[in-house]
């Protein structure tokens, strides 16, 4: 395995004529937490798609694990991947749709069992974990899919907003449980809206807007560039809207005609 | 308390606060009797939506053509009874019986189904937070009985159109719709007035109860099936002789002979319309005041916790039967992982079962025929193997990808290849597919007389079709996935297959084991060759013996079909992007 975790080069996503994510390079180390800002439909859940081979990029290249992400076979030994709407089939029971996950994965169901128990106990999860999920909270359904991204022991996690629609208990343990997957030398991806949990955690942030990464910095570099407040609240709307006024500004350009479109300035 | 403190359940009893926002003024009647323009605003809403979800559901839209096909036809007969009537009512002849009995089974009827309708998903809001927080109950009540009254008058408008034209053609006059659109009115009004507030009452008091809460499916399958099988049997209609000495008497006979009152020659006593028209409001708004404290109840209902809650054990890991068979048919637990969870997912939410439904009205045929005569024709048995295999395939793997629904990711993003979900599909289709289409048919063949060997091809023929038609579905449902549900009431949703895959794959299923049919069967192949004789253009005729040998043909292409689906479907899983 090489010292980085997750190298992206030149990732570009375009729908049509559209950018969804543009020339989006990455160098994220082993061990380490990686939080992804971006305002809503910025381009976060794209770029994630991306490396985990569940949306071919249009150009450029990126490698998991040491893994490239044009090996779908070999990758998926080596990820773990929670979308923002929990993987769940809503007519199982939490062991159960657990279990499923083990079996894709080939984990047999005598091992699998005994750490489902452990993570569902884990989780508080266990003394409900025979109901269907269809009678679960949205919490109670994040939780089982969090523990099925991470339940096979990845060396990458990718995780979409974890700790949404979480009370601040079991918000707490998912905490927790990303700062222990670090100490094991797990690599986690981590997007999210709630920034505190970024400001708590992440090693390194990147922000992405309208398809491009505009910041890239430990937190407290991050907050430090923020003219306001040295917050990360600010820092990100600052980063986001300095962006936003650029693009506004370069249509105004463009539209006057004093530039042409290889004029586009790069903020980051 | 104050009067504000007092009235703290029901939003707008509080004082109405005169500002610009709007009007909060209500009568003193507020909580009690619903406000007619809010429940009309309410029930204009539901309506609509109703409107727009038969709209965007194209399994809906497509039920409804096949119902209005079959409407129709109903129509052009309640038609042609009418104005037979008509034409003996003009010719002095007397009035029959059965126009009574007949709208008095049609109210009936709609009271049973708005009862259902009240008990089930449609007696339900869709947004109660929003709606009971902003109107008093009495009016959402209100609205909601409105909409299904609304909704079941398109019975009584289509049937009294048919026969208000009929009886106009047959009697030359224009009288008889005067007393159809009476009719056509009060029916679907008073049957929703007593329906719904008997179906809130039934749904509030189900919900507080630990025991029934949990025996309401089967009690829909047992009303479900003796609906089947007395209408199979043909004792439908001996119920509704039983049933004649009520129907013909007051006051549901009330309801025939307010539609024919005025009609000429009819010969109807004026006291039991009159009667029934003044009693119409009374029981409408008495069933409407009365639907509000039963809609409450059933709203507001804390649902039964069951008691087994309190002090058991933590649960430990689950042991099925369905596992344990897997265990010996799957090697991977991959495969065993998609397998498993296939078949728990189609029995506990079974509505994936109604997208193979249809055929099953031509069995509701051979049933009765074969009950009515005594005999089973030979083409029975390979009709049920035919529709074992298609069900087989079309239930569960013509959309591999689509069934998996949110959780695709996790599938395409395990190590799990395509190998892995194809045969979990197909060995959960066979699991249950197999045994279920070799019985039926082995029965239906011995019925039918079939020979030894027929009987031997036709126990093949089930292992190997359903087998085989479940590898064809993974490979046609893979290159064609759908991932939009259908949604049966607004709670319930299945994903069902695509409509490229369902056509190409019905028409494959069905040329192959036509063709098996003609190459184990001899009367089929005599039968055959004689139809298609008679259907090929240009004159072209086909002889048993060309028909064997073209159906072996069709056969040996089956199988590298198979073979073909096969690959596709592991290909497209494994290469597959969101």
């Amino acid at each position: 395995m090489t010292d980085h975790a997750i190298i992206a080069d030149g990732l570009t996503k375009q729908f049509g004529s559209e950018h969804a994510v543009n020339d989006l390079s990455l160098s994220i180390p082993q061990g380490t937490v990686y939080g992804f800002l971006g305002p809503n439909g910025a381009g976060k859940t794209t770029t994630m798609r991306m490396l985990i081979a569940l949306t071919e990029p249009t150009a450029g290249t990126a490698q998991i694990a040491g893994v490239p992400i044009t090996d779908r076979a070999r990758l998926t030994q080596r990820i773990g991947y929670l979308p923002a709407e929990p993987p769940v089939f809503d007519e199982l029971t939490a062991w159960e749709q657990l279990r499923h996950v083990a079996r894709l994965h080939g984990i047999p169901d005598d091992e699998a069992d005994s750490r489902i128990e452990t993570l569902l106990d884990r989780f508080g999860l266990l003394a409900d974990a025979d109901k269907r999920i269809e009678s679960y909270s949205t919490g109670m359904t994040k939780k089982v899919g969090i523990i099925a991204a991470l339940f096979h022991d990845p060396d990458v996690v990718l995780l979409d907003e974890p700790t949404s629609g979480l009370d601040p208990r079991a918000a707490r343990t998912v905490r927790d449980t990303i700062a222990d997957l670090v100490t094991r030398e797990m690599t986690v991806f981590l997007s999210t809206h709630i920034l505190p949990i970024v400001d708590e955690l992440a090693d390194t942030i990147g922000v992405i807007n309208d398809g491009t990464l505009v910041a890239e910095a430990p937190p407290s570099e991050l907050k430090s560039q923020a003219d306001e407040s040295p917050d990360l609240e600010t820092a990100f709307l600052e980063v986001t809207a300095e962006r936003d006024t650029t693009n506004a500004e370069q249509s105004q350009l463009t539209d006057s005609g004093a530039i042409g479109s290889e004029g586009e300035p790069h903020v980051r | 308390m104050s009067d504000e403190s007092t009235n703290l359940s029901e939003p707008s009893s509080t004082p109405a606060r005169t500002s610009s926002l709007g009007s909060r003024q209500h009568g003193s009647f507020t909580g009690v009797v619903p406000s007619p323009s809010q429940s009309w605003e309410i029930a204009r809403i539901e309506l609509l939506r109703g409107y727009r979800w038969v709209r965007h559901q194209d399994f809906w839209l497509v039920f409804t053509a096949l119902i209005g096909l079959m409407s129709a036809f109903f129509l052009v007969q309640t038609f042609d009874a009418a104005r037979s009537v008509g034409s003996g009512l003009a010719a002095d002849e007397a009035l029959p019986a059965w126009l009574v009995t007949a709208t008095g089974v049609l109210w009936v009827f709609l009271t049973v189904l708005l009862v259902g309708d009240g008990f089930g998903s449609n007696g339900d809001l869709d947004n109660d937070g929003q709606y009971l927080t902003i109107r008093p109950a009495a009016d959402v009540a209100g609205g909601v009985l409105f909409a299904a009254a609304a909704k079941f008058s398109v019975y009584t408008i289509g049937l009294g159109l048919a026969a208000a034209a009929g009886l106009v053609a047959g009697t030359g006059s224009l009288l008889p719709l005067l007393g159809i659109t009476a009719a056509a009115i009060g029916i679907p009004a008073t049957a929703a007035a007593i329906g719904y507030p008997i179906g809130f009452a039934l749904k509030g008091f189900v919900r507080r109860s630990e025991n029934l809460g949990q025996l309401t499916t089967v009690f829909g399958v047992v009303l479900g099936l003796t609906y089947v099988t007395l209408s199979v049997t043909g004792e439908l209609l001996t119920v509704v002789e039983r049933l004649e000495p009520v129907l013909q008497s007051p006051p549901v006979a009330w309801f025939g002979h307010l539609a024919l009152v005025t009609t000429p020659n009819a010969g109807v006593d004026l006291t039991g319309p009159l009667v029934l028209l003044g009693l119409m409001p009374v029981l409408v708004i008495g069933g409407t005041v009365l639907a509000v404290p039963a809609a409450r109840y059933a709203w507001l209902a804390d649902t039964a916790r069951t008691s087994a809650e309190e002090g058991r054990e933590l649960p430990s890991a689950p042991e099925s039967r369905v596992d344990a068979v897997l265990a010996v048919v799957c090697r991977a637990p991959a495969t065993r992982g998609i397998a498993s969870t296939t078949l728990r997912r189609a029995v506990r939410s079974p509505f994936q079962f109604v997208f193979v439904a249809p055929p099953l009205v031509a069995a509701i045929v051979f049933i009765e025929g074969a009950v009515t005569t005594g005999s089973v024709p030979w083409y029975v048995p390979w009709f049920v193997v035919w529709y074992g295999a298609w069900a087989a395939g079309a239930v569960l793997p013509l959309n591999p990808l689509g069934n998996q629904g949110s959780t695709l990711p996790t599938l395409l993003t395990a190590p799990a290849r395509g190998r892995h979900v194809v045969h979990g599909n197909v060995t959960a289709a066979a699991l249950v597919g197999v045994p279920l289409t070799a019985v039926v048919a082995l029965a239906a063949g011995y019925l039918a007389g079939s020979s030894p060997p027929v009987l031997g091809a036709l126990g093949v023929a089930s292992v190997v079709a359903v087998t085989g038609s479940a590898v064809v579905a993974t490979g046609i449902g893979s290159m064609f996935p759908r991932f939009d549900a259908v949604s049966f009431d607004g709670s319930r949703r299945a994903v069902p297959p695509s409509k490229r895959a369902y056509s190409l794959f019905s028409s494959t299923l069905s040329l192959i084991v036509i063709a098996g049919a003609f190459v184990a069967d001899e009367t089929a192949r005599a039968v055959g060759a004689v139809l298609l004789s008679r259907w090929l253009p240009f004159g072209l005729d086909i002889s048993v013996e060309t028909l064997a040998i073209l159906s072996g043909i069709v056969l040996v292409g089956g199988v590298v079909g198979i073979a073909a689906a096969y690959r596709v479907a592991i290909q497209r899983i494994e290469d597959y992007q969101i």
